[in-house]
């Protein structure tokens, strides 16, 4: 026992690291709208779903968050707040979606499942809090913005999975 | 409090100051600090890594125009302001990769549970950012990230922490070390914005 609990320990670090490293990497990079971004940083989490328990996940995610929000600068301001909704929301749904479907759905379909429940989350918190009815004029680029991004981001966690030595390395470790 | 500790909550203390920096000088002078800390550790500098990041990074935002026109490139306006967002991007960056190095000086021994997986994040990203430099083709990225996963892996022994119980207590010289570093970190963030603005004001008349 205590040697499977020091492997996950290793790999929900690994993969917090990853996580802020690829936040880093997309930071860099500059945005033509505001909320538009790829989402790289979530990478991670759908690469972790089937190896890590559902507290290991939910661990990684606020990881992520914190993580996230130390590169980017939004620790200490309103913007952590719609990227920790987005984050837990997308992480919920994704994890519900790979326990409930299994391999009925491919890494495409968990990626848009998260992205769009990330959003809804964001819009949510967007509604009660910060814009009001103004929301729901953002509301359709910011969903399609986010359907995109999702479906390429899914398609490279696919891509990756696929050719990845790392990640068949990690089979014996798999939940 | 074991010295690695100290370092890894000084290093946790400069982060609100760094985020906090809405000035370019003021981020240039932190990541200045942050850099000579690391070298001081023993990490090594390369400035052209640095540079090509600085360049890079400012020009990619010269493609949002915003703020006073400089000049043009083949018709494309370059702006101050696109170039000093882009700027403080990249500074905010370096200042973060080199706090990383300074923090994992010496492998972080921090008590706990919790201890033992930040102490494991520091590690693991402290050495993603070390193979990215020293991997000489960044395309195709899904090779990439995947070659850096590989090799961050393979060091997961060495990535074990030691117990915080067998480490001695950092000294009274190392204590005033973080002490005087964060004087100094939170002077800037204090006196960085009203300086400028004194500047600015002398500059116009």
């Amino acid at each position: 026992m205590t040697r499977r609990s020091d492997i996950d320990i290793h790999l929900v670090a690994l993969l917090s690291a990853v996580a802020i490293f690829l936040s880093s990497i997309e930071y860099m990079i500059p945005k033509p709208i505001p909320f538009m971004r790829l989402g790289i940083a979530n990478l991670p989490l759908i690469l972790a779903l089937g190896m890590l328990t559902w507290r290991e996940y939910f661990l990684l995610a606020v990881l992520k968050i914190v993580g996230q929000g130390i590169i980017t600068g939004s620790l200490f301001s309103y913007i952590i707040l719609f990227s920790s909704v987005g984050t837990i929301m997308s992480a919920v749904a994704m994890f519900a979606t790979y326990i409930i479907l299994k391999k009925q759905v491919s890494r495409i379909g968990i990626s848009v499942m998260g992205g769009l429940f990330s959003s809804l989350g964001q819009l949510l918190i967007s509604r009660i809090l910060f814009f009001r009815e103004a929301t729901y004029v953002i509301a359709p680029l910011f969903l399609f913005s986010a359907l995109i991004s999702s479906v390429i981001l899914g398609v490279f966690s696919e891509l990756f999975i696929k050719r990845s030595t790392w990640y068949a390395s990690q089979g014996e470790k798999r939940i | 409090m074991n010295p690695s500790l100290l370092r890894v909550l000084t290093g946790a203390a400069v982060i609100p100051a760094i985020i906090l920096m809405n000035h370019l000088a003021g981020t240039f002078a932190l990541t200045v600090i942050l850099i000579l800390l690391a070298v001081k550790e023993g990490r090594r500098f390369r400035p052209l890594p640095n540079i090509i990041l600085l360049t890079t990074v400012s020009a990619a935002h010269t493609l949002q125009p915003y703020g006073r026109y400089l000049f043009s490139i083949l018709g494309h306006p370059v702006t101050l302001g696109s170039l000093a967002i882009g700027a403080h991007k990249a500074l905010l960056l370096i200042s973060f990769i080199y706090l990383s190095h300074y923090i994992m000086a010496s492998k972080p021994v921090i008590p706990g549970r919790l201890g033992s997986l930040l102490s494991l994040q520091f590690y693991y990203l402290d050495r993603l950012t070390s193979e990215w430099k020293s991997i000489p083709h960044k395309r195709p990225y899904l090779a990439v990230i995947d070659a850096l996963l590989v090799r961050v892996s393979d060091q997961e022994e060495a990535a074990i922490p030691s117990n915080a119980a067998d480490i001695p207590p950092a000294s009274a010289r190392q204590w005033q070390w973080s002490i005087g570093l964060l004087v100094i970190v939170y002077s800037i963030l204090l006196f960085s914005t009203p300086v400028s603005e004194m500047i600015t004001r002398a500059v116009s008349g």
